[in-house]
């Protein structure tokens, strides 16, 4: 073979191998196609917001049959005794359930109706049962609330899918006392076995 | 060197040589003999099994059972291998607020349970880290902490597979046993990897681990419902990592850690929805990621609440 | 060495006698002989009964741990693949520039580089997970994910490496055991090759890790031409003990000159070597920073940890001292100071290319945490099966090239 087609042809041959490989990386590094959003008209489960069992009751030191503590209601003592609603927190100290009070400076009437003990009081005016406190509680911690709306605060189970399935969510007073609603420290589980602790 | 060969019959040397020769191979098998009771483990099956992606659906299913039959002899736990393949349309993506973890370590705990994790060493895919407030110095965060949390002056970063959009650990595996899925899971072929541990070295976020040895793990505590892909018990000396519990996510429920998390420091979803959760935080929140020099192009995200 | 030519034999026959009359050569030997073969024989069954153990149990035997997923095996895969490339240091001056003094001895290179490619796929196995997997990176038959994956390069040079040096170093054995004069279109270009060769593999190696963004110690651009000078250091000095040694036992003549031009190689490679560990250490420590940490780890410790200390400094000692002696004209002259310094630097440079590389990769993790690593008695005894294997592959390649070479191994006896 003479000397120039030789060169020739091995110059075809390092072009072609340096297209065939720039074609099998760029196969490799395959782009996703934009993902198609849901549609729109699927049924949706519900979100279930967990209510706590005991909110708006006292624990008594009694017990029943299931072995659950016997709770009253507040007006349960309340109608039988007069006792008008204190300004602040930290004056009641007769049987309150253990109170402590740690938030801010707001005052008991900020939160409860002081002429019905079994409900709670919105900045309106407006009344609410217990079970909606989270209203109470957005009112003032917005932010908060709108991040909890968006999943982005407070427990979630359940799926994330929700035209597959529900989804649970917890309440503000799961984790924070409405009365001391700072959260607690609680101690974690074990730290990884792979670290001897004396790091850092 | 010239030999003085015999003329005749065997000479010493030869008889020596035999003899050498003799207990040469019987000390090779002696040495060899661990790897008998190894070879018992094996199955013909087993080692012609084929890429994930080559195999044929009634070969999974065969597979499939086969593996449900190995966990019954090697763990005496009956549980089902399902294959969830990624929905069309998803693309997952995960946010953590770091205004709200407490550091407790409840999600690397549920991680270790729901994915069939070694007991003796409490493997887990995610790693807390306890960091110094003001600093994103990992330099100065340490994942060993064992005290009341939170503690002052610090916030809490949990650290899992990133699931990145530009894989350093799919880049590197030599056989192709890991692989990016539509969904954006990264997934391992547990059957198919060799254990090289070069996607081990690659990773810039620690989220690769081994199995060093075979997870032990006993039969009451094993999670019965599993994933070809995900948190069926893996063979030892191959890799694993976090797959976004695509045992669950696939099938439309929330991953293990983000429902044990209490403080809801978790959010997860399908970031081509765009009235996801995740979506929204993504929009709303001033989002940013690990690393995001090396180019990985995490699909984890890290947020504080301001 | 006879160079009449004789009527071609049928290769069908006479290959396999070459084969025969080689392996019953490698039997063959004095008592020292025996007990140096068998000494190496045990340790090597040392070694695979680790082995078989470390399979069974797992790689829990080993000291390696998720933060430290790689140690003592790819250390010494890595330093080997540096031997074997600097193997054919010989083949430059001898072919490039027509060194007819070396051409002869070339063959000590080759088989080198043979010996040592042979011990990097020993070490990557014994790290492998699943050696019963190892049919799945084969091309073809399992999925190979080239060219993304430097590993699936790795594999194709070292293979490629392998066959090269054995088609040289059988071809031009072989043709001697006929006793005919080699043909040069048979070898020649096959050597210029491996030259180029040589170079693809230690660069590969070096890829395979500095190609990595989540560890700043690796991804250096300096990693690649660091590995190849230090396989130019590690190459001719094993070279050069192996040709002493050869010297010393055999008939065979090597003469000053090979040794000399071997020496002067030598001179400037651990030189430039030492340049570089200095360009390695001034970028590191003038720059500061996170970065630094692994830097900082190895030559001084941190946070209290400062297991590879000792390691770094002994192996800096060891270079900095055989740079001293290399450049001493006294070491033309004196055979035991040149011995030394060619045992300092490859000892010095096993250390900084093994331990002191690999390892510090790893430390601190990618989430700057310190899990530290010191190998297993297992891995140990392992790494001593396959040197011991490997020295023992040497020495019996050795003993048929040199038995080649004085006429005694022939297919047709004189």
């Amino acid at each position: 073979m003479k000397r120039t087609p030789r060169i020739a042809l091995l110059a075809l041959v390092t072009i072609a191998a340096g297209a065939g490989i720039g074609v099998a990386i760029s196969g490799t590094w395959a782009q996703d196609t934009a993902p198609e959003p849901a549609p729109a008209d699927a049924t949706r489960f519900p979100e279930h917001i967990v209510v706590p069992p005991r909110l708006g009751r006292i624990e008594t030191d009694l017990v029943d049959i299931h072995g659950d503590p016997v709770t009253v209601a507040c007006s349960t003592c309340h109608s039988a005794r007069y006792a008008p609603m204190k300004r602040y927190a930290l004056d009641v100290n007769a049987f309150h359930g253990g109170l402590t009070f740690s938030h801010g400076a707001i005052v008991c009437a900020s939160c409860h109706d002081p002429d019905n003990r079994d409900l709670l009081r919105l900045a309106s005016g407006d009344t609410l049962p217990f079970a909606q406190v989270l209203d109470l509680c957005a009112q003032c911690h917005g932010p908060q609330y709108r991040d909890y709306k968006h999943g982005a605060h407070g427990g979630m189970q359940g799926f994330w899918d929700r035209t597959r399935g529900p989804g649970t969510r917890n309440n503000c007073v799961h984790c924070h006392d409405p009365h001391a609603p700072a959260y607690p420290t609680v101690f974690p589980e074990p730290p990884p076995r792979d670290t001897r602790p004396d790091t850092h | 060197m010239t030999e003085q060969q015999p003329e005749s019959g065997l000479s010493r040397r030869t008889l020596l040589k035999g003899i050498g020769a003799t207990l040469g191979v019987a000390a090779f098998a002696k040495a060899l003999a661990p790897l008998t009771e190894w070879v018992d483990g094996l199955s013909v099956d087993a080692f012609l099994q084929k890429h994930y992606r080559e195999l044929t659906p009634d070969e999974l299913q065969t597979v499939l059972r086969r593996l449900e039959q190995e966990t019954r002899d090697q763990y005496g736990a009956d549980v089902h291998i399902d294959d969830l393949t990624p929905n069309p349309g998803v693309k997952f993506a995960y946010a953590l607020n770091l205004s709200l973890c407490i550091g407790c370590r409840k999600c690397a705990e549920a991680c270790h349970k729901e994915n069939n994790h070694d007991r003796d060493t409490h493997q887990s895919y995610i790693r807390v880290l306890e960091m110094e407030q003001g600093s994103l110095d990992l330099e100065k965060g340490t994942a060993g902490y064992n005290h009341a949390v939170p503690a002052p002056g610090k916030y809490y970063m949990p650290v899992q597979c990133q699931q990145c959009n530009n894989p350093p650990c799919v880049k590197v595996c030599p056989v192709e046993a890991t692989w990016k899925e539509q969904d954006g899971i990264v997934v391992i072929d547990y059957n198919w990897c060799i254990g090289c541990r070069y996607c081990e070295a690659a990773c810039p976020y620690h989220a690769r681990r081994f199995n060093w040895k075979k997870p032990s793990i006993p039969a009451e505590d094993v999670n019965p419902v599993q994933a070809y892909l995900s948190n069926r018990i893996r063979p030892q000396g191959v890799m694993e990592k976090c797959t976004f519990c695509l045992h669950r996510t696939r099938a439309g429920k929330l991953p293990a850690c983000l429902e044990a998390c209490p403080t809801g420091a978790r959010v997860f979803g399908d970031v081509a929805d765009p009235d996801s959760d995740i979506r929204w935080v993504l929009e709303n929140k001033r989002v940013f990621v690990l690393k995001e020099e090396l180019g990985t192009q995490p699909s984890f995200f890290y947020f504080f609440d301001v | 060495m006879s160079t009449y030519s004789e009527p071609s034999p049928k290769h069908l026959v006479s290959y396999p006698r070459f084969i025969w009359r080689s392996l019953v050569l490698s039997t063959e030997g004095n008592l020292a002989f025996y007990a140096w073969m068998t000494a190496l024989t045990a340790i090597a069954l040392v070694g695979v009964n680790a082995w078989s153990h470390q399979v069974l149990e797992g790689m829990v035997v080993t000291d390696m741990s998720d933060h430290v997923s790689w140690g003592l095996y790819i250390a010494n895969f890595t330093f080997l693949v540096g031997l074997a490339a600097g193997g054919v240091m010989m083949v430059i001056p001898a072919y490039l520039y027509d060194d007819k003094k070396m051409h002869d001895l070339v063959i000590v290179g080759e088989l080198l580089a043979i010996v040592a490619i042979v011990m990097c796929l020993l070490f990557v196995n014994v790290d492998l997970g699943r050696p019963d997997r190892f049919w799945h990176i084969i091309p073809g038959i399992g999925r190979f994910n080239w060219p993304i994956s430097m590993l699936t390069w790795d594999v194709l040079v070292l293979s490629g490496y392998l066959l090269l040096n054995l088609h040289i170093a059988g071809y031009l054995l072989y043709q001697r055991f006929l006793g005919h004069k080699p043909d040069k279109k048979w070898y020649i270009p096959f050597v210029f090759l491996s030259i180029v060769w040589a170079i693809s593999i230690h660069t590969v190696t070096a890829f395979l890790y500095c190609g990595l963004g989540g560890r700043p110690f690796w991804n250096s651009a300096l990693l690649a031409p660091r590995f190849l000078t230090s396989a130019f250091v590690t190459g001719p000095a094993f070279i050069i003990v192996s040709l002493l040694i050869l010297q010393r036992l055999t008939r065979l003549e090597i003469g000053r000159g090979p040794i000399d031009t071997l020496t002067s190689i030598l001179r400037i490679t651990v030189v430039i070597n030492l340049f570089m560990v200095l360009s390695e250490v001034f970028t590191e420590f003038y720059t500061g920073g996170t970065h630094v940490s692994a830097a900082t780890y190895l030559y001084f410790g941190l946070h209290g940890h400062h297991g590879l200390v000792p390691w770094i400094w002994t192996s800096l000692l060891l270079n900095v001292t055989a740079a001293v002696i290399f450049l001493l004209p006294a070491v033309k002259k004196n055979t035991w100071l040149l011995v030394a310094a060619c045992v300092a630097t490859f000892v010095g440079v096993w250390i900084e290319k093994g331990m002191g590389l690999i390892v510090p990769g790893f430390i601190p993790s990618t989430l700057h945490e310190i899990v530290e690593y010191a190998p297993s008695t297992e891995e140990w005894k392992i790494m001593a099966g396959i040197w011991a294997f490997g020295i023992g592959l040497f020495t019996l390649a050795l003993k048929i090239a040199t038995n080649v070479f004085d006429g005694d191994l022939r297919l047709t006896r004189k």
